[in-house]
Parts: structure tokens; C-alpha cells; sequence
């Protein structure tokens, strides 16, 4: 029944999500190419961030208004990149009832955590099977039309992509530039999107435009210091996270890592996220906006811009940034980098984490105490069969 | 232990009941060398009278910036060297290497000296090596403090690890912890404040039952950290 009703979603999310059906309605929006990309100056770099209330569009018409609304924002505050939130890619399976019904009673198990591990994996794959083509051409094509022919940036969050090694979390960026969208795989999974079956990504990769190096972090890899450290060392200036926060598939909504790695690593940060009240779907929440080092702020707190209000409508936040201003920025509380302790740390620590062959903390002796406080003179007792751990500790430096 | 009450306090002032950790909130950026013998006994001669563990102020030992954990007996049983530094500071020391963690009878902890609390390579050291619980003795220069320095620090380290994280630093201190095991999900079980003394209770089995709901370490990729060895240890 449940392959019926797929198959059937299918047809008419097929029909719904024609890709020339898509094409006929950007061009008949008449977009005026901006010249926000033609004079590019290094110092005078301006992005938005949407901050987007997550709701069904009765077409994809609604749907293409809506993202050309936002697009139009970012470029009249002088924006050469707009990010949207993770996983948009999905958004347009609400143009059509079925496809969304399959994908809400989905989404309903998996918070319920009822249902077999193996039968929820099968569910999603003949999901994906039956409606992703669809889906991820229609993503794919009316964003890279709409960086065309506006002559911008978008990072249009992600998606879920089927491909011949298996089902990834892919975040997209088109170029007014190129036919062929930058994209990277999500690297850190959730549990959830392990119990789906869907593979990391194992590598990540910077994109050079002409705003500075990027990379994209998407969901938890925005959580993951490790992501932003990788992305600095291969020379990334701005680090672009789309999120997606919510009570249930997030291991903490409140927590903008965006803003906390900016400081670490010397880098800008932009996070856009949705927005919802949960009366369909989840709640989702989180923060929108954009971050840098403490010391390059106004306020001296790391916000550009930022916003984790829930607008009616939402919007998009917009600032300049100066990426080579980063260079001169020192702060001496996170300045110190220390190789040794890096080198040792990746040959030894992680890889015995992974296998589970870390050595046990150092034990310290247990202290008993005295059973009459008031005699003080009497040394405490302390476990017998222990070495001095003063003696140790001192002999160690 | 079933719980941990931590005592903030100006140096050598009496704990307030009924801690049995007690943290120095030290006005200076570490005890010097030569002023080091007299501070640690005094440290220690409290440590027993009072019947606490002590974390007492960061000092310089050899040529390190270090801390240490005395026991309610007056010894310390346990020892770190700073692995990073506050080069305005402390330019004239070395760092340490490594980040070791202690299991004692207030859990597994591990003893973070200034500025590795915002290096986040030592926090997930030690979360892999299975501290639950960070004690962070920092010194800022008074117009630094703010509360993203506070919140890019502690906050995110208990955030990021899964950890308790007890801060104490010469303008005030904080206890954070992941945001589900504060009531207001707030991630601190201590807000931010200058006040001494300050007391808190951390509870460790309330952690282990987190970690055990949802490990966070166990989404780390480790493919990716193979294959990126090279960017990561820079």
C-alpha cells in the first residue's frame, strides 16, 4: 500500500515539479540581472543570511516568488551572496499533498522512535527511489536559473541526493559563473539520518569565488569544531552554515556554534536557519545571522548581525564583511597554536578513541577521612596500594 | 561521589557549606616561581583544615603555567601544564602537550589551565580520554570580559563535549553544563557572576545518563578525521 501511494505521489509530483514548468515561470518574472558581482572589492564584501519561517506553498509557484522575494532583499542591501536554510531542497514536496503526506507520516515515526530501525530505512529509500529525481532537478534547476539571472551567489542549503554510492545530505552553491553548482556532503550525520541510511561525506572542499574561499558546514557539521578547523587550515575566510534546529532532531537548538567557531578559528561565519511553531512539523528554531571575531565587531560579542525571533514572514540579515582584515586580527586568548599537542593528538587520541583503545584516566587515590576531625594532628588515611600521586605528579614536570 | 558542590572563593577565605570542591577565583595572571613554595603549603594546609579538594591558583613551575587538585589529605593528585598560552602574558613559558584526565572520587575530571579553554582540540582530548567534568582557572584582563569571551569558552566547551564545565577566573565564575540538564536550558547551572563565594551542585550520573541517551563524540567522522590528519594538526 505504502509503495502504492508513492508511486502514485510520484506522477503527480512529477507534474507539479516540471523543471520547464519552473523555467517558464522565472522568465515570466522578468528578473533584472543586477551588477552586484562585476566589480568585486575584497574588503567590501556584503552577505545575507536568511532567516525563513518554514510553511507549506500551495505551488512552486509560491515557492519560486518567495525564494525571488528573499533574493531580491540580498540584493538590494548590495548582497553578492544570499545562504537559505538547510535542507530548502525538500521545501517544494509541499506543493503536492500526497508527496508531503508521505514524507509528515515519515518524519511523525521518527519522532515517535516506534518504528523498526529497518523499516523506517526502507521507507525513506523508496521514497528517495520514487521522488527525489524529481525533487532535486526542480531544486537544482530553479536555483542555478535564479543565480543566472540575478548575478548572485546562493547557497541554497541542501538537499538529500540519491546517487550510485548512496543517498547524501548535499548542500548546493550556484554560481552566476557556472553551469555546475559547487557542492559539498555533509560530514558529521545525525542519528537519525544514520538509522536512514544516508552516507557522509568524507572530505571538504573550499570553493574560491570571487567574494574569498568558502566552505559549507551544513547542520552538524556546523556543531563540530573539527569542520571549521579543517576548513581554516585549507584557507576557507568564510564559513557558511546552513541549520535546521529542532527539539527533537537536534542535540541542542540553542547552541550557534556559528558564532562560537568564528571566534576559534579567526573566520566569518554565516548561519541561516527555519523557523516554524511545530503545529504541522516539528518546531524548529534557531538563529539566523552573521558572525565574526570579537575583536572586529562593533560590540566586541562576535554578532554582525543576528536575529532568532520568529518574523511573520522572515527576511534575510545583511552585512558587510572585511575578510582581509582577518589577517591582522589577533586575539591573544585563542592566538597560541601548539603543533605538538595537534600531532599527538590526531596520532594518538583520536584514532584511539575510534578503536577504543584509549588508556583508562589516571586513578587518584580515594581520601578517607579522619574519624575525629578534632584530632588534626593525625595524618588523613588514604587507600593503601597507591602511589603517592604527589611524588608522581611533581616527578612528571 | 553522587554530586559534586563546588565552592567559588576569593583565595584562602573559608568554603561556604557544603562544598567538597573548592575553586580560588586568583586576582593574578599565576603565582611566580619563587612565590610558589609558600602559596602551595598555605594551599594545602587549607585544603586539610577545611576537608575539600582545592584547585588553588595557576602557577608557574619550571617554566610552565600549571594547576593542580590538592585532596581533603593536603597532596595534590593531579597536575597540568597549560597547553596553550596567553602569548601577552606568558610569552616567556612552554607549553605543555598533552591533556590528562583524572578519575577521582569527584568523577573524571580534568584540569584546564587560562586560554585552553578556547582551544577546542584540549576539551575533545579530554572528552575522548572520559572527563566529565572541566575545571577551567582562567585570568583575563579585566576589559576583555564579556559575555561572549564567557560563552565561546565555558559555555561552548560543555556544550560541544557533553561536560560539566566549573569556571573560575579572577573577574567571577560560571558552572555550565549541556543545555538539557539545566532547568531553564540555559546551559549554566551558575550564570556568570562576580559574587564569592559561589556555590553549585553538579550531579555526574545525571551526565552519564545524558551521554548514554546521545553521545555526541560518536558522530564524529572518523573517515573524515583520517583523511583530514593533516589540516587538523596544524
Amino acid at each position: 500500500m505504502l509503495s502504492l501511494k508513492t508511486i502514485a505521489a510520484s506522477y503527480t509530483l512529477s507534474a507539479k515539479l516540471d523543471p520547464e514548468k519552473c523555467e517558464k515561470l522565472i522568465e515570466a518574472l522578468g528578473i533584472r540581472r543586477s551588477t552586484i558581482l562585476d566589480y568585486v572589492y575584497p574588503n567590501n564584501i556584503k552577505l545575507s543570511a536568511a532567516h525563513l519561517r518554514l510553511t507549506p506553498y500551495k505551488d512552486i509557484k509560491s515557492f519560486i516568488e518567495d525564494c525571488c522575494r528573499l533574493i531580491d532583499m540580498a540584493i538590494q542591501s548590495g548582497s553578492q551572496l544570499l545562504l537559505l536554510p538547510h535542507l530548502l531542497g525538500l521545501v517544494p514536496l509541499s506543493v503536492d499533498k500526497p508527496s508531503m503526506s508521505l514524507a509528515t507520516s515519515l518524519i511523525e515515526d521518527l519522532c515517535k522512535g516506534q518504528t523498526p530501525p529497518a523499516n523506517l530505512r526502507a521507507r525513506f529509500g523508496s521514497v528517495m527511489d520514487k521522488l527525489s529525481d524529481f525533487l532535486f532537478d526542480c531544486y537544482y534547476n530553479i536555483f542555478l536559473l535564479l543565480a543566472h539571472k540575478y548575478n548572485i551567489y546562493i547557497a541554497a542549503g541542501s538537499t538529500y541526493v540519491a546517487t550510485s554510492q548512496g543517498i547524501f545530505c548535499r548542500s548546493y552553491l550556484f554560481s552566476p559563473d557556472s553551469d555546475e553548482a559547487f557542492f559539498q556532503d555533509k560530514i558529521t550525520l545525525s542519528p537519525t539520518e544514520r538509522a536512514l541510511g544516508i552516507q557522509p561525506g568524507n572530505e571538504l572542499k573550499i570553493f574560491d569565488s570571487k567574494i574569498g574561499k568558502l566552505a559549507i558546514l551544513a547542520d552538524t557539521d556546523g556543531s563540530f569544531y573539527e569542520c571549521y578547523k579543517a576548513a581554516k587550515a585549507l584557507g576557507a575566510q568564510l564559513v557558511l552554515t546552513p541549520a535546521l534546529s529542532s527539539e527533537q532532531f537536534s542535540h541542542n537548538p540553542r547552541y550557534n556554534a556559528s558564532l562560537m567557531n568564528a571566534q576559534h578559528y579567526n573566520l566569518y561565519t554565516v548561519r541561516s536557519s527555519f523557523y516554524s511553531t511545530g503545529e504541522t512539523l516539528p518546531a524548529f528554531r534557531g538563529a539566523s545571522g552573521i558572525y565574526a571575531p570579537l575583536l572586529m565587531t562593533r560590540d566586541l560579542n562576535g554578532v554582525v548581525v543576528h536575529n532568532h525571533e520568529s518574523d511573520e514572514t522572515g527576511g534575510v540579515l545583511s552585512s558587510r564583511i572585511d575578510p582581509p582584515r582577518l589577517l591582522d586580527n589577533m586575539d591573544v586568548y585563542s592566538h597560541h597554536r601548539n603543533p605538538l599537542f595537534y600531532e599527538r593528538m590526531m596520532k594518538e587520541t583520536y584514532p584511539g578513541f575510534f578503536k577504543g583503545t584509549l588508556p583508562s584516566p589516571t586513578v587518584v587515590p580515594s581520601y578517607v577521612p579522619q574519624e575525629k576531625p578534632e584530632e588534626a594532628g593525625a595524618a588523613p588515611q588514604e587507600t593503601a596500594n597507591e602511589p603517592e600521586a604527589s611524588e608522581e605528579n611533581a616527578a612528571q614536570v | 561521589m553522587s554530586k559534586i558542590n563546588v565552592c567559588f572563593s576569593y583565595p584562602f577565605v573559608k568554603p561556604k557549606e557544603p562544598a567538597n570542591l573548592v575553586i580560588f577565583c586568583e586576582g593574578n595572571a599565576a603565582v611566580p616561581e619563587r612565590e610558589l613554595p609558600r602559596y602551595l603549603k598555605q594551599a594545602m594546609d587549607y585544603a586539610k583544615a577545611y576537608q575539600v579538594y582545592l584547585v588553588p591558583g595557576r602557577f608557574v613551575l619550571k617554566g610552565r603555567l600549571c594547576m593542580t587538585l590538592l585532596s581533603p589529605a593536603g597532596k595534590p593528585v593531579a597536575l597540568q601544564k597549560a597547553c596553550h598560552l596567553n602569548l601577552l602574558h606568558h610569552a616567556s613559558l612552554e607549553p605543555g602537550s598533552a591533556i590528562e584526565v583524572f578519575d577521582t572520587e569527584l568523577g573524571a575530571i580534568c584540569l584546564i589551565a587560562d586560554v585552553d579553554i578556547y582551544h577546542p582540540e584540549v576539551l575533545r582530548s579530554a572528552a575522548m580520554l572520559g572527563a566529565e567534568t572541566a575545571i577551567v582557572s582562567q585570568y583575563f584582563d579585566l576589559y576583555d570580559v564579556n559575555v561572549t569571551r564567557i560563552m565561546s569558552g565555558c559555555w561552548d566547551m560543555a556544550q560541544q563535549n557533553q561536560m560539566y564545565v566549573l569556571g573560575a577566573h579572577n573577574a567571577g565564575c560560571c558552572v555550565c553544563a549541556p543545555c538539557a540538564l539545566t532547568e531553564d536550558e540555559s546551559g549554566f547551572l551558575l550564570k556568570p557572576q562576580a559574587e564569592f563565594p559561589a556555590l553549585a551542585t553538579v550531579y555526574p550520573h545525571k551526565l552519564q545518563k545524558l551521554r548514554e541517551q546521545q553521545n555526541l563524540l560518536s558522530m564524529i567522522n572518523p573517515d573524515f578525521c583520517a583523511a583530514s590528519a593533516s589540516l587538523l594538526d596544524r
